[in-house]
């Protein structure tokens, strides 16, 4: 909820200037990325016209689809336990009082800010060190643990509209706490879970490092896959391929912009 | 019946509730009424269920309830501030407690219906709660207790969120609505012109326990403590002493030395005895001229005149500091309220001799 204000600050034309400068720094390889996903030649220093021939290249590619389907598996089977989890762990934080309160939301910043690299080898560690086999399972595993403390973030922001009274009053009108979570609570916070889970599979999806180390044979995921390509040059199609990715995540980000925006403005009026 | 043994609620060391006795009849509109952090809500909470007495027993009807749970309990509440659930609509936050019960969906229709209908919001039922005002508001939380027919209602400050227009209709309409279904109502306030109006019995609460418990001319005419009088409407009251006594008048002496007559003819003041008197404002009269036989009176100056309209407060200064609040009704012939008296001026107040309530603490 931005305001504007009389002060002099972000007004004058050199703070403009560094902004543009800003955006260009951040848009440009995006916008290069996509352009040149369409470039007819193989090399990136030539420009060959347009085409979408790697495209078609990259959905005839086994070996890609079978990232893709790992990426979406991985993605949606750790997005459910993920919200789940996060979801429940907002609840009972939102039940502590003061001092609890604190110290549980701030532990929930840990895993947020400790560098990926870090909690990719601590996992790595741990799975080692209770014999888990590397593969499909133990990404899922480690891309629920990573992908908690943010749903359980979002979670505890939408709890915070939330008017506790009216689970009191469920209670006075007989529900039992099971009917009352899912007649009360539940329906008033579900957009709270919904972008939660949203950002746990966009995080999922995108996950290069925590995925590296944790991934075993045959459980190569889109952003191994492409690493992997990289190795052996940069291809138009890894272009493509980005710019799929890209367009994806914009695509999540949306629908989840749109979702806190309309919930916002229920709440306003 | 709902009766309240030996209830106390602490908070760690704190009472909240302390040793309250209480029965509430059936079918009575029953009034808690106390200032800000005496209890009144940790009382409502205890009889719903929301919270554990620390020690204690509940009754209803003769049953002990102190350890079921809300759910079970034939109690239904209405929050201070409706707290309807936000994602239903009128139809559907008065239908909760039935669609809970299982009820058959027809059934639901029809007696929602004319829930509706009986809080006359007829055409809102699909109305989200952020849709209503604040009046319909109130009345769908009303119907939504209501429905489930409960043998008590509890109400939390019902009338606390509406603006004063709003909360005088409510307020008739309430206690119209009460003597219809007939069901118990405590109503939780801290406003004491609600709970006089409304109630037929009204328990003055102080730190967690009843100060006065009696009808509201009881508690207006005769309240029991210093407290209850000065809660209750605005009152003077002065400390005494009994000077003399005769068979049905006492002799008075306030802390300045001012000796003045009451009747009594109560056989327990005995001589020397300390009292506190309550005079109302509107028992005090203003005059020019001196006291008649049957009245008591004293010399003092109007400082301030507070105009309420139809009525107007004046604080006269007796005894050289002493203020004393005297009411008088105001009469407008045309467009300019008289003033009779002004301030700066010298008067009596006059007080009939069987005026005034006495407090024995
Ligand atoms: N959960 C709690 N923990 C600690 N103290 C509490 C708690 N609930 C209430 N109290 C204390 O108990 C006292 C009584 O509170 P209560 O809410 O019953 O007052 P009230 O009479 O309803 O006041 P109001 O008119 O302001 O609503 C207050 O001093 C309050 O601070
Ligand atoms: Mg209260």
């Amino acid at each position: 909820m931005s305001r504007k204000n009389d002060l002099k600050f972000g007004r004058g034309k050199s703070v403009i200037l560094l902004t543009i400068v800003g955006f260009i720094f951040l848009y440009t390889p995006i916008i290069v990325l996509i352009i040149y996903s369409f470039n007819y030649s193989r090399f990136s220093s030539t420009w060959g016209g347009w085409s979408l021939q790697w495209y078609y290249k990259l959905f005839d590619d086994s070996s890609m689809w079978l990232a893709i389907k790992n990426s979406l598996l991985i993605g949606i089977v750790s997005t459910i336990f993920a919200t789940i989890l996060g979801t429940m762990s907002a609840l009972v934080i939102k039940r502590f009082v003061f001092k609890t309160k604190t110290l549980f939301t701030n532990l929930l910043f840990v895993p947020i800010v400790i560098p990926e690299i870090v909690l990719g080898i601590l996992l790595l560690l741990l799975y080692n060190l209770i014999k888990l086999e590397l593969g499909l399972t133990s990404i899922i595993l480690a891309h629920i643990t990573f992908s908690i403390p943010f749903v359980t973030l979002v979670v505890l922001n939408n709890l915070k509209n939330f008017d506790s009274t009216i689970e009191e009053v469920g209670m006075d009108l007989g529900a039992t706490p099971w009917q009352i979570f899912w007649k009360i609570t539940f329906p008033n916070i579900s957009t709270g879970i919904l972008a939660g889970a949203l950002l746990a599979f966009t995080l999922s999806i995108e996950d290069f490092t925590i995925t590296f180390f944790t991934s075993g044979p045959g459980a190569t995921t889109l952003p191994l896959k492409i690493y992997s390509m990289i190795k052996f040059g940069i291809t138009p199609e890894i272009n493509a391929i980005s710019t799929l990715l890209v367009l994806f995540t914009t695509i999540i980000l949306g629908v989840m912009y749109f979702i806190l925006n309309k919930q916002e403005k229920k709440i306003l009026t | 019946m709902l009766e309240l043994i030996s209830l106390s609620k602490k908070y760690g060391n704190f009472k909240a509730v302390n040793n309250l006795n209480l029965v509430v009849k059936e079918g009575e509109f029953f009034s808690l009424l106390g200032p800000s952090g005496c209890g009144k809500t940790t009382t409502l909470r205890l009889i719903a269920g929301f919270e554990q007495p620390t020690s204690g027993k509940i009754q209803l009807n003769g049953k002990d309830i102190t350890e079921l749970p809300p759910f079970q309990r034939n109690i239904n509440t209405v929050f201070q501030h409706f707290a309807l659930f936000p994602h239903l609509s009128a139809f559907n936050n008065i239908a909760f407690g039935l669609r809970i019960k299982k009820k058959k969906e027809n059934e639901i229709k029809q007696q929602v219906t004319e829930m509706l209908k009986f809080v006359s919001l007829e055409g809102k039922s699909d109305s989200l709660p952020n849709q209503l005002s604040g009046g319909q508001q109130q009345r769908v939380a009303l119907a939504r207790a209501l429905i489930n027919q409960p043998s008590i209602l509890l109400l939390d400050e019902p009338l606390g969120a509406l603006d004063e227009k709003l909360r005088d209709q409510m307020q008739v309409e309430l206690s119209n609505l009460q003597k219809k279904v007939g069901i118990t109502f405590i109503f939780v306030t801290h406003n004491q012109e609600e709970a006089l109006t409304m109630a037929d019995r009204i328990a003055v609460m102080k730190d967690g326990t009843i100060d006065h418990l009696g009808t509201p001319d009881e508690i207006y005419l005769k309240p029991s403590s210093t407290f209850t009088a000065s809660f209750i409407g605005n009152t003077n009251l002065f400390k005494c002493v009994i000077e003399t006594k005769t068979e049905n008048s006492l002799m008075l002496r306030t802390e300045n030395n001012f000796v003045f007559e009451k009747f009594d003819a109560s056989g327990d003041n005995i001589v020397g005895k300390n009292l506190t008197i309550s005079l109302r404002p509107e028992q005090i009269r203003l005059s020019r001229n001196n006291p008649h036989k049957n009245e008591n009176g004293l010399k003092g100056i109007i400082k301030n005149e507070i105009f309420y309209g139809d009525m107007s407060i004046f604080w006269v200064t007796v005894l050289e500091n002493i203020r004393v609040a005297v009411s008088m009704q105001n009469y407008v012939a045309s467009e300019n309220v008289s003033k009779p008296f002004q301030e700066g001026e010298e008067v009596f107040i006059c007080w009939d001799k069987k005026s005034g309530h006495l407090i024995t603490e």
